[in-house]
């Protein structure tokens, strides 16, 4: 069992002030899944009413407006978070998953894809643990042939346009993955979260990351990271899931005014110790 | 020397079921006085009354734009002057069935936004509802208002060669038309007022005080006078003169995306006078454009935050949200299940047989015999994304098995149904003219529809599509009150 603090900061700036910010936040860790979240804060300046709700996901959504001149935004989460190894057969019953098999751009349906999936075809598509294996392989593949470069893609890139960069980011490969998942008729969803990887003093300092899961009929959902490539472990914290990156960012809205905006994200992860 | 008769022998059905003649120069119990009435008028009186309800149409601006025109080309709805007639038995039997699919359909919608029983239970396949691109997961456990997510539901009627009445498709997410049955009337009843003479038609004029009564409903509970408004994607929209015409006729206000703003969970509308409180939105916009932070961050049309506000019961949208899900094409083919799942009872309208090409026996059926089915995209409407096998070349139906083969999940087909016919006064004759019936179905407190619906005409010689977008034209729709020595419409 681990504990984890967690500070995430986004920071808004625009070129000029702007009217109005419509924004939602994805930026509570889920409860579930050998995860729970023991404390949540949320802190957004300038400061404004900031109200939730449950999407269709179960993610829990935070969303504000401003509506008033403004020229930047900061929006700061501060988590804790005990993480264990969920349960053996204590996966979720909810086995309606079949959307979860649609492509919908930027995950989407192309020969790279098909090709990337035929490779990895299970040996008995009807054994949960050789579903489990093929899938390792697909997340090993991915890792291998693509470079990480935060330099080439964006939140908007196709798995179309990774496949022809064969490089990208922990998004590009979450998304890759779901499509060969996907190609070879397993349902996979992106997760959105947080990987704590200490560099030193037991602190991870970086961006948010993100991984697939994949739904293996008897087992439940399946974390797999391919930037890594491992499965999804005890250093791995969820914060959102969907059937892709937009229904799982981080932060997403629209702002009004004649500027431009740039954003910065900065994420701390450190292990304490749970008092025992 | 009297004139001959307009529909005398030279007038020819071809073999299919003709709505006002039951052979020629025989006209249905229902058409009678209708018929003998147009005799006396005879052909150039029909022609001038034809170019005067064109002209009204015209100066009243009662048009429509067709996509995908990039210019957004104004047309006016082509209109025929004879009137469809339906007999009160029949109609009462297509009303119960109506508001049964209706019903039926809003349970569904709510139980598959909730506890998905009918999915859990097998009862329809799971994997057909929850692939369609109109499931919105995102909106999954979301409550909807009195449990009602589908408002205004435009359902699509065909007569066969028997004259038996089909469901061809259901329309539940923005169904449009309803402004032509309106002005259909009001046109009709100018231009040729003696034609009602002798006939109880039943008026339509009803539809937007329900509509409106309705909406108001939809209120959240604090509120005693609601406001309510219709959200229009703005002038480039083909229906836009439908929006226009349906928010003077209800009073209310026309409003775009950039009229309104939402602060703390409610929404206001900008006024001259400043901000003022939004309740309900009768919404014409769909569900991925209707607010940018929930749908497509691109759109230009919507409000952002609506959705939030939408969830915290602050205001109520109409349609809700994910509507789409029940008129998918492939979910069409389940709709009788549907019914007897969550009623009990037998559907009283039947479906038209569909083909799921996302199974495999189907599909291979499918690709054995396109020249003779027709295949539509699942999500598709307004007559686009479809291939009528006996009218399409041979590369048209290829390129419609790649596709299938491609995409099965994406395709349904369906046998083509000869649909009815009935004279269509075209340059001083009468030909025979395909046509369907769009009744409007509103679901409030009850499930109510307006007498008739919309009779769409395929007006190009032989066709079978009656939507407007593709060469289609309308008739006034009249639904006879009571019990009549004429009320048969089939005999």
């Amino acid at each position: 069992m681990s504990r984890y603090e967690i500070e995430h900061s986004t920071r808004f700036e625009y070129t000029a002030p702007i009217t109005e910010t419509m924004m939602e936040l994805r930026l509570r860790p889920l409860d579930g899944a050998g995860q729970r979240c023991l404390d949540f804060q949320l802190e957004v300046s300038p400061r404004t009413k900031v109200g939730s709700f449950h999407d269709g996901y179960g993610n829990e959504v935070h969303y504000f407006n401003l509506l008033r001149a403004h020229q930047r935004v900061r929006v700061t989460s501060r988590s804790l978070v005990e993480r264990s190894e969920p349960e053996a057969g204590g996966a979720t019953t909810d086995d309606l998953v079949q959307d979860f098999l649609r492509f919908r751009s930027p995950v989407n349906d192309v020969a790279g894809v098909r090709n990337l999936a035929s490779r990895h075809t299970p040996a008995d598509p009807s054994s949960g643990a050789s579903v489990e294996q093929a899938l390792d392989a697909l997340a090993v593949e991915i890792s291998h042939d693509f470079q990480y470069d935060p330099a080439v893609t964006n939140v908007y890139t196709s798995v179309d346009e990774v496949l022809e960069l064969r490089a990208g980011v922990c998004q590009d490969f979450a998304h890759l993955f779901i499509a060969a998942a996907r190609a070879m008729g397993v349902p996979a969803r992106y997760v959105s979260g947080y990987i704590h990887l200490p560099s030193n003093a037991g602190v991870t300092e970086g961006a948010s990351h993100a991984w697939a899961e994949a739904w293996v009929a008897g087992t439940g959902w399946v974390g797999y990271d391919a930037t890594h490539p491992i499965r999804a472990a005890e250093n791995h914290v969820r914060v959102a899931v969907g059937r892709d990156y937009r229904d799982a960012a981080p932060t997403r809205g629209v702002y009004v005014g004649a500027a431009t905006g740039s954003m910065a994200v900065s994420v701390r992860t450190k292990m304490v110790s749970d008092g025992n | 020397m009297p004139p001959a008769k307009l529909l005398g022998a030279q007038y020819q059905s071809n073999g299919f079921y003709d709505e006002m003649l039951a052979a020629p120069a025989q006209p249905r119990p229902a058409y009678r006085r209708l018929y003998d009435r147009l005799n006396e008028l005879g052909t150039d009186e029909l022609a001038h009354r034809h170019d005067l309800a064109m002209r009204m149409f015209r100066n009243h601006g009662i048009t429509f734009a067709v996509y995908p025109d990039e210019q957004g080309i104004e047309k006016v709805f082509p209109f025929d002057l004879i009137p469809r007639v339906i007999a009160a038995r029949t109609w009462k039997r297509l009303e119960a069935g109506l508001k049964q699919r209706v019903h039926a359909l809003n349970l569904f919608l709510e139980d598959v936004y909730g506890p998905k029983r009918i999915l859990r239970q097998g009862v329809v396949p799971a994997e057909i509802v929850l692939s369609s691109s109109l499931y919105l997961r995102e909106v999954d456990g979301l409550p909807a208002p009195h449990g009602v997510r589908c408002h205004i539901a435009g359902i699509d009627l065909v007569r066969d060669h028997k004259g038996e009445f089909l469901v061809l498709e259901d329309n539940l997410r923005t169904p449009s038309g309803v402004s032509y049955v309106l002005a259909n009337r009001e046109v009709m009843k100018r231009v040729l007022p003696s034609l009602f003479g002798g006939y109880p038609v039943r008026p339509v004029e009803g539809y937007c005080h329900q509509l409106l009564d309705n909406l108001r409903w939809l209120a959240p509970k604090d509120v005693d006078d609601p406001t309510v408004v219709l959200l229009t994607p703005g002038i480039n929209n083909s229906a836009y003169f439908e929006h226009l015409f349906l928010a003077k006729q209800m009073g209310i206000e026309l409003v775009e995306g950039t009229d309104l703003l939402v602060d703390g969970d409610r929404v206001f509308m900008r006024t001259t006078k400043g901000l003022r409180r939004v309740h309900v939105i009768y919404r014409r916009v769909d569900d991925e454009w209707v607010d940018p932070v929930f749908g497509r961050p691109d759109s230009l049309v919507g409000v952002p935050g609506l959705v939030h506000a939408y969830v915290a019961g602050g205001v109520t949208i109409a349609n809700g949200l994910g509507t789409g899900v029940a008129d998918d094409k492939a979910v069409y083919a389940l709709i009788p299940k549907i019914i007897r799942y969550y009623l009990d009872e037998e559907p009283i309208l039947p479906n038209v047989p569909t083909y799921l090409c996302s199974l495999e026996a189907d599909r291979k059926y499918v690709l054995e015999h396109l020249e003779r089915l027709v295949v539509k995209a699942v999500a598709g409407s307004g007559g686009y994304g479809m291939m009528i096998g006996p009218e399409a070349s041979a590369a048209e139906r290829e390129r419609f098995r790649k596709r299938i083969e491609a995409e099965p999940r994406a395709f349904i087909a369906q046998p083509v149904v000869a649909l009815s016919v009935q004279p269509v006064f075209d340059e001083g004759r009468l030909r025979p003219c395909h046509q369907d019936l769009r009744p409007f179905v509103l679901t409030g407190k009850e499930v109510s529809v307006t007498p008739g619906g919309l009779t769409r005409v395929a007006l190009k010689s032989g066709s079978l599509i009656v939507n407007s977008s593709q060469g289609g034209g309308s008739r006034d729709t009249w639904v006879l009150a009571g019990s009549h020595d004429e009320d048969s419409d089939t005999a």
